[in-house]
């Protein structure tokens, strides 16, 4: 029955990590997206939500298949071109976008849809974005040890959704849905101090668990029961003497 | 029994009809705010939502607990001190209710839900002399609920009290539905205020760590319900305890006794009760599914056992009867019909699908007000009625039993179908005012008045005739 309510729950609740970010606002930071053109990142959201992910080209790890998957998933989605845009960014100052396309399986037979943009982040500017993304990078002599994350932004500039890793199909759907603005429920995870919460997130483990909560809803009725007892076992004593076979009253 | 019992239910009686016309003028009121007649502004009407919804509550939940108290003591022996420390409690805490609400502007809502109370625009000490006027009455109400336990479980064991030997035909004593239903529905009160002492505690301990501990909104959220919902149903029942004690007497009949589906339809209420409030979190997508699931196939089935066989009984009882139609007999057989209406209300809305379109109109309070006003108010006027009558110096006069139940009646039913209406077009619940979107709330709202009022003053009449027929017995 537990194990069933976990897995039921689980099945509409979010990663309390996302709550980190959610609702912050990124700052305007200048992309170049060719030799010598840049654009604003406020610029690209104030015309459409932006699914932003980050990658570099020179990666001998994780971005070339995060990033293919990536594109995977993304075209496979029924939402029209028109609704969102999709950024590559690098963060990476070596880096081109010519480069990040072709790392995304893209080349002039195949080009990327035209709501996919490919760009690299000026040195002095990316820091602040890439904290605020929640991407943890650390460079190691030439090359880069770091996370991936997909993050949302909203066209009032605003993080509506963060996913470290990649993205599950419930969490894609989440994304989409968010996107075209259904309903999306949200659950706040509150501090993890919180004893009295219902549910507790175990980040090794990924799973939702019970919480002491949970057993306070119960305590309630448990108690009662527990009263009922012991009044029954403190009565026991004089019960035989005023027990009447029919007790029904007659003196109203 | 002695005459002590008589004058601590014409105390218990007199200060609920008093409280009543309080509460129906607050209620009143904030209707007359809607209509656009008085003009009061939105701190005053959450304010007076506040006072109204707590006072209606606790006001015929005494009301019940005094019957059951009464009639019980006509079978056993019952300690005294269980029912004035309730009286006692009950009082302060009232005052202390009160002056929260009104001097330090405490409007939460009658359920305060979580976290509400902290975020109210309220003066400092209003949240906590909220929870200090909470915590009497529920110290007050579960020392007078355990008293009325002790008394049953010092004549029964509790597989008795339940009616068990009963439903499987076993031999054991005879217990009265109203020993049933009594013993059921004081296990679901205890429950529901030790569920609203676990909540105070939480409350407590947020209030006095100021900011360093949060609770969870979804745990406040079932505690609050597991409180408020239970405690509203259990009242019904303890209404409907007198019920099948007393109108089977009304109709010249033999008392009711205890058959094998009685027993098990009071049993099964004793548990669904306890899940049915789960409906009242279908906006909580953070609660288990399964929970939600409960709620819905408890919903369905909490009026099944307790409902049919109640309104099976008192047909079967005016059936082919003697019934000397008094307003206390009139009053328990509408207020088991209009009960009725209201739970197909209360299970229209308690379905997931519909409750999604219904939950934030107007036909929440259409449904509750139904079988309250309608119906659990009734059966406590209909006890009022006979009590007066049993005890008070004369009858009540033919001509005035019509006059009342005229005005109550049409009083009632306008003053409901002006929230099924509401419902209907969407009329948002809880706001003191309607934009033109839904002005239709403002001229349903004036309807309201005019039968609220027909309602109050039906209530005054019968207040100042139960006083003038009781309270020589009081100081006698």
């Amino acid at each position: 029955m537990c194990q069933a309510i976990i897995l039921l729950s689980a099945l509409l609740l979010q990663s309390p990590v996302e709550s980190d970010y959610l609702l912050r606002k990124v700052p305007d930071v200048k992309i170049r997206i060719s030799d010598n053109s840049f654009v604003y990142l406020s610029a690209c959201y104030a015309q459409k939500p932006i699914i932003i992910t980050l990658a570099y080209s020179r990666c001998p790890g994780v971005c070339n298949p995060y990033l293919l998957q990536v594109r995977d998933h993304v075209l496979m989605q029924a939402t029209p071109e028109d609704r969102f845009q999709m950024m590559v960014l690098s963060f990476d100052p070596e880096d081109s976008p010519a480069q990040l396309i072709k790392m995304a399986g893209f080349n002039d037979g195949n080009p990327p849809p035209s709501n996919w943009t490919f760009g690299v982040l000026e040195k002095e500017s990316s820091t602040g974005l890439l904290s605020l993304l929640g991407l943890q990078v650390r460079r190691l002599d030439e090359l880069y040890d770091h996370n991936t994350v997909l993050v949302l932004v909203g066209q009032d500039g605003k993080i509506r959704h963060w996913i470290e890793g990649l993205p599950d199909n419930r969490q894609w759907d989440r994304l989409f849905r968010e996107l075209t603005n259904d309903f999306v429920p949200v659950y706040s995870t509150l501090d993890r101090n919180v004893w009295t919460s219902c549910f507790q997130y175990d980040p090794a483990s990924g799973f939702w668990r019970m919480n002491w909560g949970m057993l306070m809803i119960l305590a309630p009725s448990l108690l009662t029961i527990g009263i009922i007892l012991l009044l029954q076992a403190v009565t026991t004593s004089g019960r035989g003497k005023q027990n009447q076979p029919n007790p029904f009253p007659n003196q109203l | 029994m002695n005459t002590s019992f008589k004058k601590s239910t014409l105390l218990w009686l007199i200060t609920t009809l008093i409280v009543f016309l309080v509460a129906i003028a607050f209620g009143l009121t904030m209707r007359m705010e809607q209509a656009e007649l008085v003009k009061i502004g939105p701190l005053n009407f959450y304010v007076l939502m506040t006072s109204h919804g707590l006072l209606m509550a606790g006001v015929w939940f005494v009301a019940g607990m005094a019957g059951i108290q009464y009639i019980l003591s006509t079978y056993f022996p019952v300690p005294r001190w269980g029912g004035i420390i309730a009286y006692a409690c009950t009082i302060t805490g009232v005052v202390i209710l009160l002056i929260s609400t009104f001097l330090t502007k405490f409007h939460a809502g009658w359920y305060f839900l979580y976290p509400l109370p902290f975020y109210a625009k309220v003066m400092e000490s209003g949240p906590l002399l909220f929870l200090v006027a909470l915590t009497i009455l529920g110290v007050g109400w579960l020392i007078w609920s355990l008293v009325l336990i002790f008394t049953i479980l010092r004549n029964f064991t509790v597989t008795q009290a339940l009616a068990w030997h009963h439903i499987s035909g076993r031999p054991g004593p005879a217990v009265s539905p109203f020993i049933l239903i009594s013993f059921v529905s004081l296990i679901g009160v205890t429950a529901c205020i030790l569920a609203a002492v676990v909540l105070l505690i939480l409350y407590y301990l947020e209030f006095l760590k100021s900011g360093s501990m949060s609770n969870d909104p979804l745990l406040m959220k079932n505690l609050t319900f597991f409180f408020g919902h239970t405690l509203v149903n259990e009242m019904l029942y303890l209404g409907l305890a007198v019920l099948y004690e007393l109108f089977p007497r009304m109709a010249g009949k033999p008392a009711y006794k205890t058959s094998w589906y009685v027993g098990l339809s009071w049993n099964a209420t004793l548990l669904i009760v306890l899940f049915a409030y789960f409906h009242h979190l279908y906006m909580d997508f953070a609660q288990p599914v399964a929970f939600q699931f409960a709620g819905q196939i408890m919903s369905w089935f909490a009026p099944l056992p307790a409902a049919c066989v109640t309104i099976f009984s008192v047909l079967t009882t005016v059936y082919h009867s003697n019934m000397k139609w008094s307003l206390a007999s009139l009053l328990y057989f509408f207020g088991v019909m209009f009960w009725a209406i209201g739970g197909v209300g209360a299970i229209l809305d308690a379905v997931i699908a519909n409750n999604f379109v219904l939950h934030n109109t107007q036909w929440v309070p259409a449904h509750f007000h139904t079988y309250n006003l309608l119906g659990n108010v009734f059966f406590s006027l209909a006890f009022a009625s006979w009590f007066a009558d049993e005890v008070g110096n004369k009858k009540i006069a033919p001509g005035l039993v019509k006059i009342i139940f005229s005005l109550l009646v049409t009083g009632g039913v306008g003053f409901v179908l002006s929230f099924y209406l509401g419902g209907a077009l969407s009329v948002p619940r809880r706001v003191d005012s309607y934009n033109e979107v839904v002005n239709k709330g403002v001229s349903l709202a004036q309807m309201a008045v005019i039968f609220a009022s027909l309602y109050l003053t039906g209530m005054i009449i019968y207040t100042f005739d139960f006083t003038k027929r009781c309270a020589r017995q009081l100081f006698s």
